[in-house]
């Protein structure tokens, strides 16, 4: 008999979409060491020039925390658990990245290709925990903004150079095991660099230790 | 079974705009423009000074060299070589070569010859370079050495940066690169919002390489910071020295010489024609300033510096985000 080679894969997958994961919604959200990675590209610009597109990667650790849940449960002040709700998030990163060299416009003129590492702090909102559709798992949402310091490489030179930079994320959390979460994230950064701007957004998916 | 197909038909749409974005995504990043703008170099080699003494052997040589290979890339090439590259000879053929270049074009001013310590502000650079312990003769400003260079008349008869860079600035275009192999070209170099890690005078070691990393400039983080917000209205060139500030370019010994290592050429002015052929590291068919610059740094420190550990010198770059192309390979 012939058999699907695909069957196998999607009974996987049907199983990891259905398969019952008792009641409990998202335990902490913001709360965790987190480390990950993703592409990236950067719409780079300085006034003189036309705009050009570097593609990149980043890697990245952090440590995410609860500033306060939004609201509290009357049980919560008598030492009960946290009501699923809203809260107060923030986080510490240290990032590395590098972005490559755009392609060369008509007159010859290109942006170079730099990687370098900095530090950013964030402060944002988690939404209640919610279970994924299709999937089952525990999850919540998390927007966060803040800036941070970059120190940089040209690639291939020995030019260093620092620039700031105002930072965001938008998160997708699944909670996959105790202690372990799954995050999708889209980070964004809008950095003032050697007299140009660079607008880099991308995508990642970490690994939080909860 | 018409929501299904409204899904359906709504996840074909956006896979298709998903699958655009990605192609022009891609496409952006990979597919080079076509270069349109006009493009002039002048070269300048002087190997022939007056009297015996101090005659160089390749400086012409490298001019011509670097000139045909320019001319078979479509730039309009001039040599300026020996007697005719005097200070005023150089100066008037900036003005004049480039007199015609469109706002878009790219001008290339490539020079070879001498190059030496002058007594030129000789404070401040001491205070910016510190002073060199094994060299005896003046130590002050750089300056390139035309033809009819005359140390007796205050060192007028040199090139300052701050002189060659003003020729520059009358030109009518900001797409300028400017290429110098000489002794002490490094000096000739203008700072930009970048700090450069490689140090003036080259030691082996893991601080001057171009593979540093960022991390030792974390002592200079707020003076970076600072030279990052200052705001230039035109772009700076982008020049590439073959020496730093306070060393020396080598050359090949003469090719009836024993000693003749096969170069023909300035060492560095060698692994830049190399450039030409090795150096397009992403493979798109031009190779840019960074590029050619990064191959030949390189391959003088893997070959040259380490057969003549006591003649060593590493070439510098300047420049921030901007970059150009030198070689079109298409």
């Amino acid at each position: 008999m012939r058999q699907n080679p695909v069957a196998p894969l999607l009974c996987c997958v049907l199983s990891l979409c259905f398969a019952p994961n008792g009641g409990r919604l998202f335990a902490s959200p913001g709360k965790g060491l987190d480390v990950g990675g993703g592409a990236l590209f950067s719409l780079t610009s300085l006034p003189q020039l036309e705009t050009g597109l570097q593609p990149g990667w980043n890697a990245n650790i952090g440590l995410g925390f609860t500033l306060l849940p939004w609201n509290k449960s009357k049980n919560d002040n008598e030492g009960g658990r946290t009501e699923n709700s809203f809260s107060f998030i923030g986080r510490v990163q240290l990032d590395i990245f590098g972005l490559g060299a755009s392609a060369p416009q008509s007159d010859g003129n290109l942006y170079r290709a730099w990687q370098g590492g900095g530090l950013g702090m964030l402060f944002g909102a988690a939404s209640p925990g919610f279970r994924m559709p299709l999937l089952g798992l525990p999850a919540r949402l998390g927007i966060e903004a803040g800036g941070g310091l970059r120190l940089t490489k040209y690639s291939g030179t020995g030019l260093v150079s620092a620039h700031p930079a105002v930072l965001g994320r938008m998160t997708l959390d699944m909670e996959i095991g105790d202690p372990l979460a799954l995050e999708l994230f889209l980070p964004f950064e809008w950095a003032w660099k050697s007299g140009g701007q660079a607008i880099i957004v991308g995508l990642g998916l970490s690994l939080r230790v909860l | 079974m018409k929501i299904r197909a409204r899904i359906a038909g709504f996840s074909r749409s956006a896979g298709l705009i998903g699958l655009g974005l990605v192609v022009c995504l891609a496409a952006s990043c990979s597919l080079p423009g076509k270069l349109t703008g006009e493009r002039y170099a002048l070269l300048i080699g002087i190997s022939q000074y007056p009297g015996l003494d101090n005659d160089l052997t390749y400086p012409v040589a490298d001019a011509q060299d670097l000139g045909s290979e320019l001319a078979n890339q479509a730039w309009n090439t001039l040599v300026l070589k020996d007697a005719s590259a005097t200070k005023e000879g150089i100066k008037s053929a900036i003005k004049s070569h480039f007199a015609s270049i469109p706002k878009d074009g790219t001008a290339l001013i490539y020079y070879a010859g001498h190059g030496t310590l002058s007594n030129l502000n000789a404070a401040a650079y001491q205070t910016k370079y510190g002073t060199l312990s094994t060299y005896t003769g003046d130590i002050g400003e750089a300056v390139l050495v035309p033809y009819d260079f005359d140390n007796s008349a205050n060192w007028t008869g040199g090139i300052t940066s701050d002189e060659l860079y003003s020729w520059i600035k009358e030109l009518n275009t900001e797409n300028v690169i400017v290429i110098l192999d000489s002794c002490f070209s490094g000096g000739l170099v203008k700072t930009s919002d970048a700090y450069d890690t490689i140090a003036a005078e080259f030691t082996v070691g893991p601080t001057n390489t171009s593979y540093v990393l960022p991390i030792v400039a974390i002592a200079d983080f707020t003076d970076l910071l600072a030279k990052n917000a200052e705001k230039n209205q035109k772009l700076a060139p982008i020049t590439i020295s073959a020496a730093g500030s306070e060393e020396s370019s080598y050359e090949d010994f003469p090719v009836n010489d024993p000693q003749y290592l096969g170069y023909g050429n300035g060492i560095f002015t060698y692994y830049l024609l190399e450039s030409i052929k090795n150096g397009d590291s992403n493979g798109d068919g031009f190779v840019t300033c960074t590029e050619a610059y990064t191959y030949s740094a390189r391959a003088l420190n893997n070959t040259w510096n380490k057969k003549f550990p006591y003649s060593k010198f590493y070439p510098h770059i300047t420049g921030g985000l901007r970059d150009l192309v030198l070689f079109d390979l298409h």
